[in-house]
């Protein structure tokens, strides 16, 4: 660690000296401070050298100035088998160097320079608070989580998701240290003797091999400073060096790679947090929910990574501002836009390409930042011949933003998000021997993620930041048949246009007030009205009905308050979180018998609820609870339990979820899910911070899910409640990881070993599915192994990989044949009792960056293989008869290797 | 070139599929199927023991004893017939029963270990009366009025004639979703062909329509299905259902495989 190197020339003679950042890792050398002991014998010698062969022979490290402490100047010392302590004595004693042994820090000051000491005593029952926004120096991106801590003591604070930092303090002379992962640190000094106000950019580290070398280090990874357990924060780099399919850098797959996430296979929709289905994830661009996280069914992610700023994934102590969803919160944050001068970022591969443009439109007060992709499948139809020449494949995504600094209390942003895949499938009709020709036919699929997000930051004070957001969201999907012979999704000829929406409208208010250096209090509330269409299905053929279901409402009101409080060895995170929710008309719902089960054969009537009626109503508090206990300063035992109340439902029975699959509010007959977690985990990180390691376990179990019938139809379904059961369900695991920080190998190896179970509880046993037994939920995959690695070739050349092993998910398989109407039919087993085999697979990609210096653009392309040794992974299995003989299949999604090019460029 | 052609279809068309051994444990089960209709008849209700999945011999079963029910529309309960031929699994009664539209009607099984099988007591509907059938643009149709004050679930019998000789036989369900209460409603299929065409449109019962629905889901997953396609319906399948419906084991209270249908029908046939 050459912290005096990066430091030196960024510090001006006016700035003082000596720092230490506050104990985020107390290396277990500081543990050693009573035991190192050194043996001297330098003649003439520059300290320089001095402190080198120090350093090299003991756990400390010397912190100083190169503009106050002039290392060039020669001492003569000799000591044998001493203590730290009396070598510095020897070695400054007669000099107008002091020393202060911070941990295994060794900072030095010149001796009439020691104002620290001093600031700390004068007028300490006054204080003061320092705030402001810490940025990117060459983007203007506002950072998120950087970190600001008060040099020789164990002070500091981060920044919150908009930049922002308070720090109180008795008035006095500070040492202040700004650091982010990736940029350069910066010190800071001042009286604090009145509120002020320090906005500060970070300098990016330039690209250098010793960059290279250390650029995955450190807190990305540690898990030692924060309370909350199970939180994951993703880089758009890491994301970007992932091997990933077809060269596009894919979000959702980043986070597979991480423990406790697991997916029902490839190509599957979403994702599934510690036994939790995919609806139990709250997607958050901009704090606007994401109802569908992926294009093409399956295959990519929503979100284009060129847009993100930061990634969250908070899957075990979620905070309380945070609520909807049971599982996990995925906070994605978009970039606010270059707030310097024009650049843009961008990407061509063989079926993608994406830009981002960025610019100040007023500089230093206006910014703005557009980015978009497109995938191209389509081009290469007609290479396929005629029968799809005509087809339309494709994706595309937007994302802008508009931010405005009104001024230095006030801030204003505008972003939004748009993406929409499109299906256009054209059947040209034949034209016979006779001259008649079939009537042409089309399919329009298409679905859409909309969102747009109105946020205002403003400053109350030095010590109360707010932020306000105003945001809609809406996921439609829908199809469109158009075909004069018919056979249509819908089983009927004729034009049929079928359209479902589900619509959020939300309003939230976030308050972020710090009493002091060591606490931090937020609350706010989150209300969000919830309209759901179901189905509206119009059609020209007389003998179908035009069928608009009722739009389903919900308006959910959610106040919180969150304490985050440190003391030497212990940080809390206590929040209480109160969420009530109503349904509400217009809306007519069936009533049905209650002594026979929910069925359309039970219905004994309906009721109509007027506009505003209320439907049904719940309600219930949410205590979350996070405690760190820092064993050591590189070693932390954490605790937590979590309740939450999810509101909406994701009606899904396909092996796969689809984008026309189902949401529904909690109401009369479903009820809102509830899902309590304990977890508990170890963190340490080693003195050298070469590795970072977590072990954490949890116990999750849920109340109210929702599962389906067996043979449920779900489609255009006015009565959904007829095809669905109540559950519940439990969940535990045990997650194992360790990061290689440092080094030209780099890397994550993970292991979780994860269940989880549900159990329908119909009152009436013929329902039940499994005769109301546990029975595994369809991603159950006990054993994961994760091993990713970024293997730094030279300056220019980086390799990496990603290994997944998975056992293989539960299955329903057949146990038995039967006889009907003259054919074979088959019996199966319970739900999910067998399991599909075990899968593998290994991603391979080199990237080579071409970046000349003083030239402003920058590129790089990556190769790659996607399932390199093709492994043919099952997704199901599934058995037909051919002959009368049964015969059984698995059927692989991704079943040989895809390579892919991609290049990369900035400027 | 090939090579991206080859990349595009992968990736469009992504899945394959390999053989594999079954590997699972055989769990014998009863399976019964019979039906009642709105005429006079002998009613035939089958039983049979499940075998393995590789065994393509049917298990019957000759030594159960079977009970037809039915409840007047005033309420009375009575056993309609306990006499019964028994030939290879089919069990049929020794005299025509009539079918009452507006009567609930229910079987019994006793099987030889004990157990009491019994559907559930349904109502033999009012048969829905078909309008026409009518053939345009390849497709042949069925239309009729649907009744708009309850849920309906319908099932036709296509059959398609070259002279008097049936060539061609197709079963279409489908409930009233999408033409509730419409006067208009109709059924359709791909045309088949041949110069007369006959439906007969049946108006089931709930559980009974499951039966009908989940064993067309069998039949087209598993019979009519091209293994070795690995096309999004792999993908986006649902789970596979067994073939139950509306007989419960009395001991247990959980469903038993098969059904007995009660339910009505209205005939007709056209010449084109």
């Amino acid at each position: 660690m050459k912290i005096k190197q990066q430091l030196g020339s960024y510090l001006s003679k006016r700035q003082i000296y000596l720092f230490v950042f506050f104990a985020t890792v107390y290396s277990v050398a500081a543990h050693a401070q009573q035991k190192d002991t050194l043996t001297l014998n330098f003649r003439q010698t520059s300290l320089k050298e001095i402190f080198q062969y120090i350093e090299q022979n003991s756990s400390y490290h010397f912190v100083y100035n190169n503009d106050v402490i002039n290392d060039a100047q020669k001492q003569t010392i000799t000591a044998k088998s001493q203590q730290i302590d009396k070598v510095l004595k020897k070695l400054f004693g007669t000099s107008d160097i002091s020393y202060t042994i911070k941990k295994n820090y060794i900072v030095l000051s010149k001796k009439d320079g020691s104002k620290l000491r001093k600031g700390i005593n004068r007028g300490a029952n006054q204080r003061y608070t320092i705030s402001g926004v810490i940025k990117d120096l060459d983007t203007g991106e506002t950072l998120i989580g950087a970190t600001i801590g008060v040099m020789g003591q164990p002070l500091g604070t981060t920044t919150n998701e908009y930049g922002f930092y308070s720090l109180t303090l008795p008035a006095g002379s500070y040492e202040l240290k700004y650091t982010y992962v990736g940029y350069e640190d910066r010190p800071l000094s001042l009286d604090l003797n009145e509120n002020m106000r320090r906005d500060l950019s970070l300098k990016p580290r330039s690209v250098s091999l010793e960059e290279v070398v250390v650029l995955d280090r450190a807190n990305t990874n540690s898990q030692i400073n924060t309370p909350l357990l199970g939180l994951t924060t993703l880089k758009v780099e890491h994301i970007k060096k992932l091997p990933s399919l077809l060269g596009e850098p894919d979000l959702v797959r980043a986070i597979l790679t991480t423990p406790g996430v697991s997916t029902v296979g490839e190509g599957a929709s979403g994702f599934n947090v510690r036994g939790g289905n995919i609806d139990q994830n709250l997607i958050l661009i901009d704090e606007a929910p994401i109802y569908n996280s992926s294009h093409v069914w399956g295959m990519f992610s929503v979100i284009n990574a060129d847009a993100i700023k930061d990634v969250k994934l908070y899957k075990g102590g979620i905070p309380a501002r945070f609520g909807g969803r049971s599982s996990s919160v995925l906070d994605i944050r978009q970039r606010d836009g270059g707030g310097k001068k024009f650049g843009g970022q961008g990407g061509v591969g063989l079926l993608f390409s994406r830009l981002l443009l960025e610019a100040p439109l007023v500089k230093d007060k206006l910014n703005y930042l557009i980015s978009a992709r497109r995938s191209y499948f389509d081009i290469f139809f007609p290479l396929l011949g005629d029968d799809v020449k005509n087809n339309k494949v494709f994706f595309y995504d937007v994302s802008t933003k508009l931010s405005w600094d009104i001024s230095p209390k006030d801030k204003l942003f505008l972003s939004g998000y748009f993406g929409a895949d499109v299906m256009k499938i054209k059947f040209t009709g034949v034209t016979a021997e006779d001259g008649s020709k079939e009537p042409d036919e089309s399919i329009d699929f298409k679905w859409k993620n909309t969102t747009t997000t109105l946020r205002w930051n403003h400053l109350f004070s030095s010590k109360l930041f707010m932020n306000t957001s105003a945001i809609y969201s809406r996921y439609n999907y829908g199809l469109d048949t158009k075909n004069d012979a018919g056979g249509g999704p819908l089983g009927t000829s004729g034009n049929i246009n079928w359209e479902s929406s589900v619509e959020n409208w939300i309003l939230k208010s976030d308050f972020s007030y710090y009493p002091s250096s060591s606490s931090e209090i937020r609350f706010g509330q989150n209300t969000t009205l919830y309209k759901f269409a179901p189905a509206s299905v119009q059609s020209t053929e007389p003998g179908v009905n035009n069928i608009a279901f009722d739009t389903e409402t919900g308006l959910e009101i959610a106040p919180y308050i969150e304490l985050d409080k440190s003391w030497e060895r212990f940080r809390v995170n206590l929040g209480l979180r109160y969420s009530w929710y109503t349904s509400y008309g217009p809306n007519t719902l069936s009533l049905y018998s209650p002594l026979l089960p929910r069925s359309e054969a039970s219905i004994i009537g309906e009721k109509t609820y007027q506009k505003g009626e209320v439907i049904k109503s719940y309600s219930g508090l949410e205590p979350r609870f996070s405690l760190k206990y820092d064993i050591k300063a590189n070693m932390a035992f954490k605790l937590s339990y979590n309740r939450l109340f999810q509101y909406v439902h994701l009606i899904s029975n396909t092996h796969a979820a689809m984008p026309f699959d189902i949401w529904k509010v909690a109401g009369k007959y479903i009820k809102p899910l509830r899902a309590d977690q304990v977890s508990m985990g170890y963190a340490f990180d080693t003195p050298d911070e070469d590795y970072s390691i977590s072990i954490e376990t949890y116990y999750k179990w849920m109340k109210n899910l929702v599962e389906y019938k067996n043979g449920a139809d779900l489609f255009v379904n006015e009565n959904l409640e007829t095809q669905l059961l109540p559950a519940d369900g439990y969940a535990y695991g045990l997650e194992m990881s360790i990061h290689k920080n440092k080094g030209k190998l780099t890397g994550n190896l993970n292991y979780t070993y994860a269940r989880t179970w549900r159990k329908t509880t119909s009152e009436f046993g013929r329902d039940n599915v499994n005769d109301g037994k546990y029975y595994p939920s369809n991603y159950d995959r006990p054993h994961t192994l994760n091993l990713s690695t970024s293997l730094s070739l030279n300056k220019r050349a980086t390799m990496t990989s990603f290994f997944t092993y998975q056992t293989g998910r539960p299955n329903t398989l057949p146990t038995g044949r039967l006889f009907f109407d003259g054919n074979p039919y088959l019996t199966y087993s319970d739900r999910n009792a067998y399991r599909i085999p075990d899968t593998h697979r290994l991603d391979l990609s080199l990237e080579i960056e071409n970046k000349d210096k003083g030239k402003k653009w920058s590129g790089s392309w990556v190769f790659g293989v996607y399932n390199i040794y093709g492994s043919k992974n099952a997704f199901s299995i599934f058995s037909t008869f051919q002959n009368e003989q049964v015969r059984t299949h698995r059927f692989s999604v991704i079943g040989a290797p895809i390579p892919f090019v991609t290049y990369n460029f900035k400027f | 070139m090939k090579k991206l052609i080859y990349i595009l279809t992968c990736f469009l068309i992504p899945g394959c599929t390999q053989e594999i051994p079954l590997g699972t444990d055989f769990e014998p089960e009863i399976f019964i199927s019979g039906i009642l209709l709105n005429r006079t008849d002998y009613i035939t209700i089958h039983i049979q023991e499940t075998t393995a999945p590789d065994n393509p011999v049917p298990n019957r079963i000759n030594d159960a004893r079977v009970r037809l029910y039915t409840r007047d529309t005033d309420g009375t309960k009575r056993l309609l017939t306990g006499d019964f031929t028994i030939e290879n699994g089919a069990y049929t009664t020794t005299q025509r029963v009539i079918g009452r539209v507006g009567n609930l009607y229910w079987i019994e099984v006793e099987l030889r270990d004990g157990r009491l099988l019994m559907s559930d007591e349904e109502p033999l509907k009012t048969p829905v009366e078909v309008k026409d059938i009518t053939s345009e643009n390849g497709r042949t149709r069925v239309v009729f009025s649907d009744p708009g004050e309850e849920t309906n679930f319908y099932m036709v019998h296509f059959r398609f004639f070259e002279g008097d000789e049936v060539v061609s036989e197709v079963f279409e369900r489908s409930n009233d979703v999408l033409f509730n209460g419409n006067d208009q409603a109709f059924i359709e299929i791909p045309e088949v062909g041949g110069g007369k065409v006959s439906a007969s449109l049946l108006n089931l019962n709930y559980y009974t329509y499951q039966f009908y629905v989940n064993s067309h889901a069998q039949w087209l997953s598993q019979i009519d299905s091209d293994p070795d396609s690995g096309g999004p319906d792999r993908l986006f399948g649902t789970p596979p259902a067994d073939l139950e419906g509306n007989i419960l084991d009395t001991s247990t209270g959980t469903p038993v495989l098969g059904f007995f249908g009660v339910f009505s029908f209205n005939y007709m046939e056209k010449e084109f």
